[in-house]
């Protein structure tokens, strides 16, 4: 007979209602919390996300994830030249920043080599190409497995940096991830980089 | 007493199953690659490879330390690893083109050089008129050092979504694969078919 089964289930989920119908506002904001942070774990919503910021200095090496990269010196000038080769000419208000930096690529993808690092602080700053120290050639993407010494290049305003300032510069973090289009790519970490102040010397 | 509302109890598991499968189907999304990848078109060393935006016939390869372009005053240039010149024949067969190019050799990936400049092949294509020359890329000396090593030329235009790309597999050992201590990029042979 279904009477004592049906008397203790019915007698269970009336208890429950009677419980729920004694909740007040607090413990209804409490289980709207509890809902929303379950549903968005299944998508990653309590992923870990942990800033980490590493203090370096010119000479030591930071590695990217992409490039090994140890930046060594900073170089302010009017003009570029490679040999009797002009670069970039001098032009009003305008001065090219230089970074030397030894980058080894360990990943398995060719890459910029400027794209991790940032000169902090300065406003309308432009990226060139970088250069080749030893040659004055122009070095798109270093390729996997190898390693070069560059001068990473930007165009920026002739007051925004003086020679014996000391330039802040955050190298970033790099993570390999699928593009949004399609293919293999990698992007930068949004939390995590290493900062170092350069000083900008003249040029040699 | 009341029975319970079986009514509710189905729509809140069903709410909490929808939820746990959008979460499954979320973690296993088909990758990019999956849904917008090129076509392949495959061909060998020597057999012309068309697609629909492009053809190309590699032709040989040249590997050494150095490379010059053949003109006045062209400096020799050291290569960070060694230089890897795929000599080819390309033509584009819609519309004026500039080529995507990428060299894979083991696990790594190439893209040609910009250290000589723009190149013919490495510029815009033109239909009708087929372009000699080469592809050049800076690669690890031990890549390519290694008996039986093949390399893979990638080739597309555009940003290859859902359109051709040529792949045409390269062995090293070929015969038509020259090693030397100086690679010297001649001047463009262009033919009109």
């Amino acid at each position: 007979m279904e009477p004592a089964r049906g008397s203790a289930a019915t007698t269970v989920t009336a208890r429950f209602r009677q419980w729920l119908a004694g909740w007040g506002l607090k413990e209804w904001r409490r289980a709207g919390l509890v809902a929303v942070l379950v549903a968005t774990a299944a998508f990653g919503g309590l992923d870990t996300v942990n800033k980490q910021i590493v203090d370096t200095k010119p000479g030591e090496m930071f590695d990217t994830g992409r490039f090994e990269m140890t930046v060594q010196r900073a170089t302010l000038v009017d003009e570029v030249r490679a040999g009797d080769r002009l670069i970039a000419g001098k032009r009003p208000g305008r001065r090219f920043l230089g970074l030397v930096a030894t980058v080894r690529n360990t990943s398995t993808l060719p890459g910029f080599m400027d794209k991790p690092v940032d000169p902090v602080g300065i406003p309308d700053i432009h990226a060139l190409p970088a250069m080749r120290l030893a040659d004055g050639t122009l070095t798109g993407a270093l390729g996997p497995g190898l390693t070069d010494q560059v001068v990473l290049l930007w165009d920026v305003p002739a007051d925004a940096i003086s020679v014996g300032a000391e330039l802040q510069v955050h190298i970033w973090k790099e993570l390999k991830r699928l593009n949004a289009t399609y293919g293999q790519g990698w992007v930068q970490s949004v939390t995590d980089y290493a900062r170092l102040t350069v000083p900008v010397g003249r040029p040699r | 007493m009341r029975k319970p509302n079986w009514r509710r109890v189905v729509r809140a598991a069903a709410t909490a199953s929808v939820i746990g499968v959008a979460a499954v189907l979320w973690h296993n999304l088909p990758t990019p690659d999956e849904v917008y990848g090129p076509f392949d078109v495959e061909a060998v060393m020597g057999q012309q490879a068309t697609g629909r935006d492009i053809a190309a016939t590699v032709t040989g390869a040249r590997i050494a330390p150095q490379i010059r372009m053949e003109r006045l005053r062209a400096p020799t240039l050291d290569a960070l690893g060694t230089w890897v010149a795929i000599d080819s024949e390309a033509i584009a067969t819609r519309t004026d083109a500039v080529t995507r190019v990428e060299l894979v050799v083991g696990p790594n990936t190439y893209v040609p050089t910009s250290r000589l400049g723009v190149l013919p092949l490495t510029g815009s294509l033109t239909p009708g008129i087929a372009t000699r020359s080469s592809w050049v890329f800076d690669v690890p000396a031990e890549l390519v050092a290694q008996r039986g090593q093949h390399a893979s030329l990638r080739v597309w235009i555009g940003d290859g979504r859902m359109d051709s790309r040529l792949v045409v597999d390269i062995p090293l050992d070929d015969s038509r694969i020259s090693r030397s201590d100086l690679i010297v990029i001649g001047p463009p042979t262009l033919v009109g078919t």
